[in-house]
């Protein structure tokens, strides 16, 4: 008798426990995937914070866990112990079944339970993210030229465990790399896996599929992070096409995806033409063997995945020589590179027909009665006032118009020549002998900054302090003073003055004294606040203008301004 | 049928007990949630207890104020910083009109604090510091109805000397380089590392405290140590005559964190302020070193609107319940250690300044 309440007893103790665990591990799986999945999801979608998730979700965890417990002390009480014994092995049968089908759908994950579940797929350029593959899901990745898989399961988890093992096994078949990065849901810190895949990021450039269970918040976490990482979109704002290379100027036209220049240098080939997003070279060298600076172009694009087309010119090109190669550029659909060796006659035609769709012609500066005039690119010529035979001759190299400055004060110059460059008409500047070299100033500066690397500059000093030389168009320096508005930016041809201000120190007063003085001069002014992303305004300001960009900004900021400029 | 009777009094008794005990919670429930629009910048967020902000989002729950979009302020994304999980910088932040601005921490986040068991030593750092362009963002966000706030550590290092004497210039003050900490044990884990490192390179002996002091550091890197037989008690905080007069339910207490040693510029008022009680030869060397014994906790400029505590006042590591209307009274009560700041101090007079902000929202409103 004694004997078999004993074995009563460890029966109904067996029964108990199997209700517990089973109920626990099969209820549980379906509580996750139909109740703990939606409500977090629903919280995601309520913007609420992982942190906030988490602490509210381990509840969810604690609840189904207190659940379990009182279920299967309800059971014993009122059943088990009750020797109701038909309904004791009903519901313990019931709850084994119950874990057998959830463990059934938990471990086949295509089945529609689990899919419902599941996050989308996610493609990227080196990464695709999504939930648990299956054997035909890894051989279409293979067949899809992908290098290998990323998977976040976690081996400590006994569900977990079983899917990693078949997902071995099956890579190996495919012959297809598996790293192992395991990561917990919800609970527990993921610093070191999270430190894994930076570095894995880090040190090739092969193409990964990366899954945890249900290719959610595992997934979501690592996405966020490889994105930051790659920081592709980041990288393409943050760059302003320089205008200076070690041969001579590079003229950019962000409009028409233009940039003409001279041969670059192995880095500038990499880190200006390459970066500059150049998707074809035109070289108006001479296109022979014997000419190691073509094949040196030829094997550098070829390198880099750029076109390179040969479009030879000769040094005293005609305009129609030279239209040829305008055209063949303009009707390009990407970003062309067109170079010469060094800035020269061919160089300077094709800027200004990019530029104006009109050109001055020659090599050489035509004299007329009094002196040569001097060339400004191919746009301008200077001197004093040609006869009317000589017009003739000027009108014949591609002068449309006479425009004299002979007599004219400082600023009545620049508003004039600033008229000139927005009409774009090549021009022949009248002025006195003794005023040529001023008038050239004004308007080289105005079209473009400086053609001899910012020599005129070396000497300035602006309130008090030394500006800072950035590119051919573009200098830095403190707020000027209200005379430098006429002794500097006018008799330099700046073309813009851009204020960079500080909102937490730079006075209303500061700014509105600013515009004041340069608008009374006709000078354009702009100002952009110094805050995040500033650069998002700069840029385009700057690249927009050819012509001489002074960044104006607080004495005490130039070294700190001048740290942000230099990473662009 | 008495017996009856008996029971459905002795229930009736226990619901009304538990609406009585449940009522401070069903009147959080009930009232009204109050929008104000802040902006709080932590960027020392290392580990998923986001303490350094934390102390200010229980005050806001407690208060029940909310975004503009009438949820909670939630304490693991409602601020410009760190991102703990990801490990990354959360959005920056941008432009946008703010009714408040507080600058919890910017000493940063560093490669040691990511391993499981950091040491304390300074490591690389990976994300920290105010640099220009986020300072000159959040003051392109203040109006002169915006209130901000800064405290300990806003504009020290890594922040840059240029961005620090900016920032100091904005909020009325000049930082003297002193930081400073009572610690209740000399010799246990939490000095860290790199001032043990630093007072042993300077005194060319070895760490070999024990007991309560109070450690001072320059930025310079030299290093003060006040042992139990140099000090007399804990660093005391006390409202002056001005902070009295603002904030009507603030105690004094005893202040257990970092703070910093500040002096008021022109125009800055004093509120609060720390009292160290030293012997003799704790406040011998003190002086010989230039540090005051008594010098400003809380600074108020009343025409920019800017506080600046010189403590670490938002850094709160534990989680209590603070949806139940005036628990934080019944929290001051038992509120020991460190927490006592907290409950005394502290949560008062973030109070306060919240019904300030609230009152002149409300008052522009009004006048629109």
């Amino acid at each position: 008798m004694q004997n078999e309440r004993k074995d009563r007893f460890f029966l109904k103790l067996l029964m108990w426990f199997t209700f517990l665990s089973t109920l626990g591990v099969g209820g549980g799986i379906f509580f996750l995937l139909f109740a703990v999945v939606p409500i977090e999801q629903t919280y995601t979608d309520r913007g609420w914070s992982q942190f906030k998730i988490d602490n509210v979700m381990k509840y969810f965890v604690l609840g189904w866990v207190v659940f379990g417990f009182i279920a299967s002390f309800l059971y014993y009480f009122l059943v088990l112990k009750k020797n109701r014994w038909v309904a004791s092995w009903l519901l313990v049968i019931g709850s084994v079944f119950l874990c057998i089908s959830g463990m059934y759908y938990f471990l086949n994950t295509g089945n529609g339970i689990v899919q419902a579940s599941q996050g989308e797929i996610v493609e990227g350029d080196r990464f695709t993210f999504g939930p648990y593959p299956e054997k035909e899901d890894l051989v279409r990745l293979h067949e899809q030229g992908y290098d290998g898989v990323i998977t976040l399961l976690n081996p400590t988890l006994p569900i977990e465990k079983p899917l990693l093992d078949k997902e071995k096994a099956s890579v190996e078949e495919i012959n297809l790399e598996l790293i192992s990065i395991p990561m917990l849901p919800w609970v527990g810190d993921n610093s070191k896996s999270i430190q894994r895949v930076k570095q894995l990021i880090q040190q090739d450039d092969k193409k990964y599929y990366v899954h945890c269970y249900l290719g959610r918040h595992r997934v979501d976490v690592i996405k966020q992070v490889i994105n930051e990482e790659l920081g592709e979109d980041t990288y393409a704002l943050n760059f302003m096409q320089p205008t200076t290379l070690e041969r001579g100027e590079l003229f950019n036209f962000p409009d028409q995806a233009i940039m003409i220049g001279p041969f670059p240098t192995d880095e500038e080939w990499f880190t200006r033409i390459k970066r500059g997003g150049v998707k074809e070279v035109v070289s108006l060298l001479p296109d022979s063997p014997s000419n190691k600076w073509q094949s040196k172009a030829k094997q550098v694009t070829k390198e880099m995945g750029i076109d390179f087309t040969a479009m030879p010119i000769s040094q005293n090109p005609t305009l129609e020589e030279v239209r040829t190669v305008v055209n063949y550029v303009e009707s390009a659909e990407h970003k062309v590179y067109v170079h010469a060796f060094q800035n020269n006659t061919v160089s300077m035609m094709a800027e200004a027909l990019v530029d104006w769709d009109a050109t001055l012609v020659g090599d050489v500066s035509p004299t007329v009665q009094c002196g040569s005039a001097e060339w400004v690119g191919r746009k301008y010529l200077i001197g004093c006032s040609p006869s009317e035979e000589e017009r003739t001759t000027l009108r014949a190299i591609g002068v449309e118009q006479f425009i004299d400055l002979d007599g004219m004060t400082l600023g009545q110059q620049y508003e004039q020549l600033k008229r000139v460059k927005q009409e774009r008409h090549p021009s022949y500047i009248i002025t006195s002998r003794h005023e040529q070299e001023q008038v050239k100033q004004v308007a080289v500066g105005l079209l473009y900054g400086s053609m001899t690397r910012g020599q005129e500059w070396e000497t300035l000093t602006l309130a008090g302090a030394t500006p800072i030389r950035h590119e051919r168009n573009l200098l830095l320096g403190p707020m000027l003073l209200p005379e430098e508005y006429e002794s500097f930016a006018l008799a330099k041809g700046v073309a813009q003055i851009i204020v960079l201000y500080s909102p937490s120190t730079t006075s209303e007063e500061t700014l509105t004294k600013a515009f004041a003085e340069a608008e009374r001069r006709g000078i354009s002014i702009r100002s952009i606040p110094l805050v995040n992303n500033y650069e998002e305004d700069l840029i385009p300001l700057i690249e927009s203008e050819n012509g001489l960009n002074y960044i104006m900004t607080e004495k005490e900021l130039l070294p700190l301004v001048n740290t942000y400029i230099k990473k662009f | 049928m008495e017996r009856n009777r008996l029971k459905k009094r002795i229930i009736v008794f226990l619901l009304l007990l538990l609406l009585l005990i449940l009522s401070p919670r069903v009147y959080w429930s009930l009232k009204e949630p109050i929008s104000l629009e802040i902006a709080v910048i932590d960027y020392t967020v290392p580990t998923k207890d986001y303490r350094e902000h934390n102390g200010l989002f229980q005050v806001l729950t407690s208060k029940k104020i909310v975004r503009e979009d009438g949820e909670l302020y939630d304490v693991g994304k409602d601020y410009y910083g760190f991102d703990p999980y990801d490990k990354v910088q959360t959005e920056p932040f941008e432009n946008h009109q703010v009714d408040m601005i507080y600058i919890t921490d910017t000493y940063g986040v560093y490669s040691d604090d990511l391993e499981e068991k950091p040491d304390g030593e300074r490591s690389e750092l990976l994300f920290g510091g105010m640099n220009l362009l986020d300072w000159n963002g959040l003051m392109q966000s203040k109006d002169e109805q915006t209130t901000l706030i800064a405290e300990f550590n806003s504009f020290a290092s890594p922040t840059s000397e240029d961005v620090s004497k900016i920032m100091q210039q904005t909020l009325g003050l000049t930082w003297s380089g002193w930081i400073g900490r009572y610690f209740p044990n000399l010799a246990n884990d939490e000095i860290p590392q790199w001032l043990i490192d630093n007072y042993e390179q300077q005194a060319q002996q070895e760490w070999s405290f024990e007991g309560p002091g109070m450690a001072y550091v320059h930025t310079t890197d030299q290093v003060i140590i006040l042992n139990e037989d140099e000090i007399k008690g804990l660093v005391n905080f006390t409202l002056t005559e001005q902070g009295k007069h603002k904030f009507s339910s603030v105690h004094s207490s005893e202040y257990m964190y970092w703070f910093d040693i500040v002096e008021p510029l022109d125009g800055t008022e004093v509120l609060a302020s720390y009292e160290v009680e030293l012997e003799d030869r704790g406040a011998e060397k003190l002086r010989a070193a230039g540090i005051p014994t008594q010098f400003p906790a809380v600074l108020f400029r009343e025409n920019d609107l800017t506080y600046y505590f010189a403590g670490d006042y938002a850094d709160f590591d534990k989680q209590p319940i603070v949806t139940w209307e005036s628990i934080h009274h019944v929290y001051k009560f038992f509120a020991k250690d460190v927490s006592s700041f907290y409950w005394l101090s502290y949560f008062p007079m973030m109070e306060d300044i919240l019904n300030e902000a609230i009152n002149r929202k409300r008052g522009v409103s009004h006048a629109e």
